[in-house]
Protein backbone atom coordinates (compact mmCIF):
# COMPACT_ATOMS: atom_id res chain seq x y z
CA UNK A 1 0.00 0.00 0.00
CA UNK A 2 2.86 2.50 0.78
CA UNK A 3 4.13 1.61 -2.68
CA UNK A 4 0.32 2.57 -4.12
CA UNK A 5 0.87 5.85 -2.21
CA UNK A 6 4.49 6.32 -3.56
CA UNK A 7 3.77 6.03 -7.22
CA UNK A 8 0.85 7.86 -6.95
CA UNK A 9 2.72 10.66 -5.42
CA UNK A 10 5.22 10.50 -8.49
CA UNK A 11 2.46 10.82 -11.17
CA UNK A 12 1.00 13.53 -9.38
CA UNK A 13 3.96 15.81 -8.87
CA UNK A 14 5.22 16.15 -12.30
CA UNK A 15 2.07 17.11 -14.04
CA UNK A 16 1.83 20.33 -12.18
CA UNK A 17 4.94 21.09 -12.69
CA UNK A 18 5.10 20.42 -16.42
CA UNK A 19 1.94 23.16 -16.49
CA UNK A 20 2.82 25.48 -14.69
CA UNK A 21 6.51 25.23 -16.78
CA UNK A 22 4.28 25.31 -20.05
CA UNK A 23 1.73 27.52 -18.95
CA UNK A 24 4.67 30.26 -17.83
CA UNK A 25 6.36 30.14 -20.92
CA UNK A 26 3.20 30.18 -23.11
CA UNK A 27 1.40 33.23 -20.83
CA UNK A 28 5.04 34.94 -20.68
CA UNK A 29 5.55 34.89 -24.60
CA UNK A 30 1.92 36.14 -25.05
CA UNK A 31 2.59 39.03 -22.81
CA UNK A 32 5.57 39.97 -25.01
CA UNK A 33 7.93 39.74 -22.50
CA UNK A 34 11.81 38.42 -22.08
CA UNK A 35 12.30 36.34 -19.53
CA UNK A 36 14.85 39.22 -18.38
CA UNK A 37 11.68 41.29 -18.29
CA UNK A 38 9.58 38.99 -15.93
CA UNK A 39 12.85 38.77 -13.57
CA UNK A 40 12.52 42.46 -13.25
CA UNK A 41 9.03 42.85 -13.19
CA UNK A 42 8.86 39.91 -10.01
CA UNK A 43 11.94 40.78 -8.37
CA UNK A 44 13.49 37.29 -9.20
CA UNK A 45 16.46 36.29 -10.81
CA UNK A 46 16.66 35.96 -14.78
CA UNK A 47 17.51 32.23 -13.94
CA UNK A 48 14.89 31.29 -11.62
CA UNK A 49 12.25 32.21 -14.45
CA UNK A 50 14.19 30.00 -16.82
CA UNK A 51 14.79 27.02 -13.82
CA UNK A 52 10.82 27.51 -13.69
CA UNK A 53 10.16 27.09 -17.54
CA UNK A 54 12.09 24.22 -17.40
CA UNK A 55 10.88 22.38 -14.94
CA UNK A 56 14.25 22.11 -13.13
CA UNK A 57 13.31 24.20 -10.37
CA UNK A 58 9.45 24.25 -8.47
CA UNK A 59 7.82 27.54 -7.36
CA UNK A 60 7.01 28.80 -4.08
CA UNK A 61 3.54 30.27 -3.33
CA UNK A 62 5.50 33.35 -2.91
CA UNK A 63 6.93 33.33 -6.87
CA UNK A 64 3.70 32.23 -7.72
CA UNK A 65 1.72 35.05 -6.41
CA UNK A 66 4.63 37.47 -7.92
CA UNK A 67 4.67 35.53 -11.40
CA UNK A 68 0.48 35.71 -11.53
CA UNK A 69 0.78 39.36 -10.33
CA UNK A 70 2.99 40.30 -13.18
CA UNK A 71 1.38 38.14 -16.40
CA UNK A 72 -2.13 39.27 -14.77
CA UNK A 73 -3.47 35.48 -14.80
CA UNK A 74 -4.79 33.66 -12.04
CA UNK A 75 -2.52 31.35 -9.77
CA UNK A 76 -4.93 28.37 -10.16
CA UNK A 77 -4.01 28.65 -14.35
CA UNK A 78 -0.63 28.93 -14.09
CA UNK A 79 -0.66 25.38 -12.09
CA UNK A 80 -3.34 24.05 -14.10
CA UNK A 81 -6.19 24.19 -11.54
CA UNK A 82 -8.45 26.33 -14.52
CA UNK A 83 -8.06 26.53 -17.56
CA UNK A 84 -9.12 30.16 -17.47
CA UNK A 85 -6.41 32.63 -17.29
CA UNK A 86 -8.62 34.82 -15.37
CA UNK A 87 -9.72 34.03 -11.43
CA UNK A 88 -12.29 31.51 -11.37
CA UNK A 89 -13.96 29.34 -9.12
CA UNK A 90 -14.44 29.71 -5.27
CA UNK A 91 -11.59 27.27 -4.14
CA UNK A 92 -9.40 26.79 -1.13
CA UNK A 93 -6.69 24.21 -0.26
CA UNK A 94 -5.35 24.48 3.51
CA UNK A 95 -1.69 22.63 4.91
CA UNK A 96 -1.64 22.23 8.86
CA UNK A 97 0.05 20.24 10.99
CA UNK A 98 -1.57 17.28 13.37
CA UNK A 99 -4.49 16.00 11.02
CA UNK A 100 -5.28 13.60 13.39
CA UNK A 101 -5.86 16.30 16.24
CA UNK A 102 -8.67 18.07 14.29
CA UNK A 103 -11.14 18.94 16.74
CA UNK A 104 -14.56 20.63 16.09
CA UNK A 105 -12.69 24.16 16.72
CA UNK A 106 -9.95 23.53 14.50
CA UNK A 107 -12.70 23.06 12.01
CA UNK A 108 -14.62 25.83 12.87
CA UNK A 109 -11.59 27.94 12.17
CA UNK A 110 -10.38 26.88 9.24
CA UNK A 111 -13.82 27.45 7.90
CA UNK A 112 -13.92 30.79 9.42
CA UNK A 113 -10.44 31.40 7.65
CA UNK A 114 -11.76 29.85 4.02
CA UNK A 115 -14.39 32.39 4.49
CA UNK A 116 -12.46 35.44 4.98
CA UNK A 117 -10.03 34.83 2.35
CA UNK A 118 -13.48 34.02 -0.60
CA UNK A 119 -14.32 36.98 0.57
CA UNK A 120 -11.01 39.32 0.28
CA UNK A 121 -10.61 37.09 -3.35
CA UNK A 122 -14.32 38.36 -4.00
CA UNK A 123 -13.76 42.12 -3.24
CA UNK A 124 -10.42 41.54 -5.71
CA UNK A 125 -12.32 40.83 -8.12
CA UNK A 126 -14.84 43.58 -8.39
CA UNK B 1 17.10 14.59 7.44
CA UNK B 2 17.38 17.32 5.34
CA UNK B 3 20.39 17.19 2.75
CA UNK B 4 22.80 19.82 2.92
CA UNK B 5 21.62 21.03 -0.45
CA UNK B 6 18.20 21.54 0.17
CA UNK B 7 19.43 22.97 3.89
CA UNK B 8 21.11 25.82 2.43
CA UNK B 9 18.35 26.26 -0.19
CA UNK B 10 15.86 26.93 3.37
CA UNK B 11 18.38 29.53 5.13
CA UNK B 12 19.04 31.49 1.97
CA UNK B 13 15.07 31.76 1.96
CA UNK B 14 14.70 33.11 5.34
CA UNK B 15 17.72 35.32 5.03
CA UNK B 16 16.08 36.48 1.68
CA UNK B 17 13.15 37.29 3.61
CA UNK B 18 14.46 39.24 6.50
CA UNK B 19 16.55 41.00 3.70
CA UNK B 20 13.35 42.14 2.30
CA UNK B 21 11.02 42.87 5.57
CA UNK B 22 14.55 45.01 6.63
CA UNK B 23 14.77 43.49 9.67
CA UNK B 24 18.14 44.13 11.28
CA UNK B 25 17.78 43.14 14.96
CA UNK B 26 15.83 40.64 17.25
CA UNK B 27 13.14 39.64 17.78
CA UNK B 28 11.80 39.14 14.14
CA UNK B 29 8.31 39.17 14.13
CA UNK B 30 6.72 36.73 11.53
CA UNK B 31 3.16 38.16 12.14
CA UNK B 32 4.43 41.94 11.00
CA UNK B 33 6.10 39.97 7.70
CA UNK B 34 2.94 37.82 7.38
CA UNK B 35 0.60 41.32 7.13
CA UNK B 36 3.18 43.36 5.75
CA UNK B 37 2.92 41.26 2.26
CA UNK B 38 -0.82 40.29 2.47
CA UNK B 39 -1.43 36.94 4.24
CA UNK B 40 -4.33 36.71 6.35
CA UNK B 41 -3.66 35.94 10.34
CA UNK B 42 -6.56 34.15 12.51
CA UNK B 43 -5.86 33.35 15.48
CA UNK B 44 -8.45 30.88 17.07
CA UNK B 45 -8.63 29.60 20.77
CA UNK B 46 -9.45 25.60 21.14
CA UNK B 47 -10.98 24.40 24.31
CA UNK B 48 -8.25 21.55 24.26
CA UNK B 49 -4.98 21.20 22.43
CA UNK B 50 -5.34 20.20 18.71
CA UNK B 51 -3.14 21.53 15.70
CA UNK B 52 -1.37 24.30 15.94
CA UNK B 53 -1.35 25.97 12.97
CA UNK B 54 -2.65 26.00 9.44
CA UNK B 55 -2.10 27.47 6.06
CA UNK B 56 -4.77 28.60 3.42
CA UNK B 57 -4.53 29.64 -0.17
CA UNK B 58 -7.66 30.95 -2.28
CA UNK B 59 -6.55 32.01 -5.56
CA UNK B 60 -4.61 34.67 -4.89
CA UNK B 61 -5.54 35.33 -1.13
CA UNK B 62 -3.49 33.47 1.96
CA UNK B 63 -3.99 33.04 5.29
CA UNK B 64 -2.56 31.68 8.37
CA UNK B 65 -4.24 30.24 11.58
CA UNK B 66 -2.85 29.95 14.82
CA UNK B 67 -3.78 28.05 17.85
CA UNK B 68 -3.77 30.08 21.12
CA UNK B 69 -4.45 27.20 23.33
CA UNK B 70 -0.69 27.29 24.37
CA UNK B 71 -0.35 30.96 25.41
CA UNK B 72 3.07 31.27 24.92
CA UNK B 73 4.25 33.62 22.79
CA UNK B 74 7.38 32.11 21.39
CA UNK B 75 5.33 28.54 20.60
CA UNK B 76 2.82 31.16 18.40
CA UNK B 77 6.03 32.82 16.53
CA UNK B 78 6.81 29.35 15.67
CA UNK B 79 3.87 27.77 14.85
CA UNK B 80 3.08 31.43 12.02
CA UNK B 81 7.22 30.67 11.13
CA UNK B 82 6.47 27.40 10.19
CA UNK B 83 3.36 28.26 7.80
CA UNK B 84 5.29 30.88 6.06
CA UNK B 85 7.93 28.29 5.42
CA UNK B 86 4.92 26.43 3.55
CA UNK B 87 4.42 29.98 1.54
CA UNK B 88 8.07 30.86 0.92
CA UNK B 89 9.40 27.22 -0.21
CA UNK B 90 9.87 25.88 -2.90
CA UNK B 91 8.24 22.84 -3.60
CA UNK B 92 5.39 22.88 -1.26
CA UNK B 93 2.92 24.25 -4.04
CA UNK B 94 2.58 20.35 -4.93
CA UNK B 95 2.92 19.56 -1.43
CA UNK B 96 -0.42 21.50 -1.03
CA UNK B 97 -2.05 21.62 -4.52
CA UNK B 98 -1.18 18.45 -5.90
CA UNK B 99 -2.23 17.40 -9.61
CA UNK B 100 -3.78 20.76 -10.88
CA UNK B 101 -6.79 18.30 -11.41
CA UNK B 102 -8.93 20.58 -9.01
CA UNK B 103 -8.25 17.47 -6.09
CA UNK B 104 -7.79 18.91 -2.83
CA UNK B 105 -4.91 16.98 -0.72
CA UNK B 106 -6.06 18.74 2.86
CA UNK B 107 -6.81 15.98 3.79
CA UNK B 108 -4.76 13.25 3.20
CA UNK B 109 -1.18 12.15 4.91
CA UNK B 110 0.28 13.18 2.32
CA UNK B 111 0.13 17.24 2.54
CA UNK B 112 1.41 16.57 6.07
CA UNK B 113 4.78 15.02 4.79
CA UNK B 114 7.35 14.96 7.32
CA UNK B 115 9.54 16.31 5.11
CA UNK B 116 7.79 19.01 4.09
CA UNK B 117 7.17 19.70 7.67
CA UNK B 118 10.79 19.45 8.56
CA UNK B 119 11.45 21.92 6.22
CA UNK B 120 9.25 24.41 7.42
CA UNK B 121 10.32 23.88 10.86
CA UNK B 122 13.96 24.75 9.96
CA UNK B 123 12.36 27.41 7.80
CA UNK B 124 11.13 29.02 10.60
CA UNK B 125 14.05 28.71 13.19
CA UNK B 126 16.29 30.55 10.36
CA UNK B 127 13.20 33.18 10.05
CA UNK B 128 13.01 33.80 13.94
CA UNK B 129 16.76 32.87 15.01
CA UNK B 130 18.97 33.78 11.56
CA UNK B 131 22.30 33.30 12.21
CA UNK B 132 24.21 36.75 12.11
CA UNK B 133 21.77 37.89 14.61
CA UNK B 134 21.51 34.97 16.99
CA UNK B 135 25.16 34.48 17.09
CA UNK B 136 25.71 38.12 18.29
CA UNK B 137 23.69 37.58 21.13
CA UNK B 138 24.71 34.20 21.94
CA UNK B 139 27.87 36.25 22.13
CA UNK B 140 26.30 37.85 25.16
CA UNK B 141 23.83 35.32 26.73
CA UNK B 142 25.79 33.47 29.22
CA UNK B 143 25.56 29.82 29.64
CA UNK B 144 23.25 26.88 30.03
CA UNK B 145 19.70 28.14 30.70
CA UNK B 146 20.62 31.30 31.77
CA UNK B 147 21.84 31.85 28.29
CA UNK B 148 18.88 29.45 26.44
CA UNK B 149 16.55 32.22 28.86
CA UNK B 150 17.99 35.17 27.66
CA UNK B 151 17.92 34.57 24.22
CA UNK B 152 14.38 33.47 23.91
CA UNK B 153 13.56 36.87 25.52
CA UNK B 154 15.28 38.72 22.64
CA UNK B 155 13.75 36.52 20.37
CA UNK B 156 10.65 35.81 21.57
CA UNK B 157 10.73 32.49 20.76
CA UNK B 158 9.94 29.38 22.84
CA UNK B 159 12.84 27.63 25.26
CA UNK B 160 13.02 24.51 23.14
CA UNK B 161 13.24 25.91 20.19
CA UNK B 162 16.20 28.12 21.19
CA UNK B 163 17.77 25.48 23.18
CA UNK B 164 17.59 23.56 19.77
CA UNK B 165 19.11 26.28 17.93
CA UNK B 166 21.69 27.31 21.31
CA UNK B 167 23.00 23.91 20.97
CA UNK B 168 23.76 24.15 16.93
CA UNK B 169 25.36 27.59 17.32
CA UNK B 170 27.18 27.24 20.58
CA UNK B 171 30.96 27.12 20.32
CA UNK B 172 31.61 25.13 23.68
CA UNK B 173 30.41 21.36 24.47
CA UNK B 174 26.84 21.49 25.15
CA UNK B 175 24.05 18.83 24.94
CA UNK B 176 20.47 19.73 25.32
CA UNK B 177 17.94 16.72 25.64
CA UNK B 178 14.22 16.76 26.07
CA UNK B 179 12.87 14.78 28.92
CA UNK B 180 9.56 13.52 30.58
CA UNK B 181 9.17 10.71 33.20
CA UNK B 182 12.22 9.00 33.47
CA UNK B 183 12.94 8.87 29.44
CA UNK B 184 14.46 11.11 27.26
CA UNK B 185 12.64 11.99 24.02
CA UNK B 186 15.42 13.83 21.93
CA UNK B 187 18.99 15.49 22.08
CA UNK B 188 21.13 17.40 20.65
CA UNK B 189 24.96 18.01 20.49
CA UNK B 190 27.49 20.72 19.87
CA UNK B 191 29.61 20.54 17.55
CA UNK B 192 32.39 20.39 20.01
CA UNK B 193 30.56 17.48 22.34
CA UNK B 194 30.58 15.60 19.51
CA UNK B 195 34.39 15.76 18.60
CA UNK B 196 34.59 14.19 22.62
CA UNK B 197 35.33 10.35 22.74
CA UNK B 198 32.25 7.89 23.27
CA UNK B 199 29.44 11.12 23.02
CA UNK B 200 26.75 9.93 20.81
CA UNK B 201 23.41 11.61 20.26
CA UNK B 202 20.78 9.95 23.18
CA UNK B 203 18.04 8.03 21.19
CA UNK B 204 14.27 8.33 21.97
CA UNK B 205 13.50 6.29 25.17
CA UNK B 206 16.95 6.23 26.59
CA UNK B 207 16.67 6.09 30.35
CA UNK B 208 17.44 9.36 32.02
CA UNK B 209 20.49 8.57 34.17
CA UNK B 210 19.19 7.60 37.93
CA UNK B 211 20.87 10.02 40.11
CA UNK B 212 20.90 12.64 37.78
CA UNK B 213 19.38 16.11 39.29
CA UNK B 214 16.90 15.99 35.73
CA UNK B 215 15.82 12.14 36.49
CA UNK B 216 14.96 13.68 40.49
CA UNK B 217 13.43 16.62 39.12
CA UNK B 218 10.82 14.22 36.72
CA UNK B 219 9.77 12.46 39.70
CA UNK B 220 8.41 15.47 41.20
CA UNK B 221 5.59 16.62 38.34
CA UNK B 222 4.72 19.48 40.35
CA UNK B 223 8.23 20.93 39.41
CA UNK B 224 7.85 20.30 36.01
CA UNK B 225 4.29 22.12 36.05
CA UNK B 226 5.62 24.91 37.87
CA UNK B 227 8.37 25.28 35.36
CA UNK B 228 11.00 25.71 37.97
CA UNK B 229 15.08 25.36 37.70
CA UNK B 230 17.25 23.60 39.39
CA UNK B 231 21.08 23.34 38.91
CA UNK B 232 23.30 20.34 39.70
CA UNK B 233 26.20 18.81 38.33
CA UNK B 234 26.71 14.95 36.26
CA UNK B 235 29.83 13.27 35.43
CA UNK B 236 29.54 12.97 31.18
CA UNK B 237 30.01 9.90 31.61
CA UNK B 238 26.84 9.04 33.51
CA UNK B 239 25.09 10.11 30.53
CA UNK B 240 26.98 8.72 27.96
CA UNK B 241 28.41 5.15 29.17
CA UNK B 242 31.95 5.48 26.82
CA UNK B 243 32.65 8.68 27.78
CA UNK B 244 35.40 10.38 29.67
CA UNK B 245 34.72 11.22 33.20
CA UNK B 246 34.48 14.47 33.24
CA UNK B 247 32.41 17.05 35.18
CA UNK B 248 29.51 19.04 33.70
CA UNK B 249 26.91 21.84 34.81
CA UNK B 250 23.39 20.37 34.55
CA UNK B 251 20.74 22.66 34.13
CA UNK B 252 17.56 21.86 34.25
CA UNK B 253 13.74 23.58 33.62
CA UNK B 254 10.49 22.56 33.80
CA UNK B 255 8.28 23.47 30.61
CA UNK B 256 5.00 24.03 32.37
CA UNK B 257 1.97 22.90 31.10
CA UNK B 258 3.90 21.32 27.87
CA UNK B 259 4.98 18.62 30.41
CA UNK B 260 8.23 18.13 29.54
CA UNK B 261 11.76 19.37 30.99
CA UNK B 262 14.78 20.51 28.96
CA UNK B 263 17.86 19.64 30.48
CA UNK B 264 21.57 21.69 29.36
CA UNK B 265 24.51 19.77 30.06
CA UNK B 266 27.29 21.91 29.60
CA UNK B 267 30.85 23.00 30.52
CA UNK B 268 33.26 25.95 30.04
CA UNK B 269 36.24 24.23 30.37
CA UNK B 270 38.11 22.61 27.34
CA UNK B 271 37.47 18.84 27.39
CA UNK B 272 41.25 18.03 27.58
CA UNK B 273 43.09 15.26 29.45
CA UNK B 274 40.64 14.35 32.12
CA UNK B 275 41.02 10.38 30.73
CA UNK B 276 44.07 10.25 29.41
CA UNK B 277 45.38 7.28 31.14
CA UNK B 278 42.66 5.30 30.18
CA UNK B 279 43.41 6.39 26.77
CA UNK B 280 47.00 5.62 26.81
CA UNK B 281 45.56 2.05 28.11
CA UNK B 282 43.63 1.66 25.67
CA UNK B 283 46.10 2.89 22.85
CA UNK B 284 48.28 -0.17 24.02
CA UNK B 285 45.25 -2.35 23.43
CA UNK B 286 44.87 -1.35 19.65
CA UNK B 287 47.97 -0.25 18.67
CA UNK B 288 46.38 1.45 15.18
CA UNK B 289 44.90 5.04 14.95
CA UNK B 290 41.18 5.19 14.84
CA UNK B 291 38.45 7.72 14.44
CA UNK B 292 38.26 7.23 18.37
CA UNK B 293 41.98 8.68 18.72
CA UNK B 294 41.63 11.27 16.10
CA UNK B 295 38.79 12.20 18.21
CA UNK B 296 41.11 12.50 20.76
CA UNK B 297 43.59 14.57 19.29
CA UNK B 298 41.05 17.45 18.40
CA UNK B 299 40.38 17.64 21.85
CA UNK B 300 43.72 17.94 22.76
CA UNK B 301 44.35 21.04 20.22
CA UNK B 302 41.91 22.82 22.43
CA UNK B 303 44.58 22.87 25.60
Amino acid sequence: MQLDANVYRCQTYFPMVKTFSDRLKAMRETRGMSQADLAKKTRLQPTAISHFETGARSPSFDNLRRLADALNVSTDYLIGRSDEPILSGPTADNLFRGLENLSEADLAAMKMMKDALLAKRTEGQK
Amino acid sequence: MISGVREREIIQCATDTILDAKITSLPVDPKSIATSIGIHLQAWKPEKLGISGFFMRAGEQFGIGYSTAIENEGFINFTVGHELGHYFLGGHVEALIGTGDGTHYSKSGFVSDDKHEREADAFAAELLMPESLFKAALRKAGSGITAIRNLAVQGRTSLVATGIRYVKKAEDPVAVILSSGDRIEWCFLSTELRKCRGVFPLGKNTPLPVNSATARFNRAQDRVLGAETVEGTSSLRAWFDEAPDIEFQEDVIGLGHYGKTLTVLFTEEALGDEDEDEEEEDESETGLPSSRWRHRDETRRLD
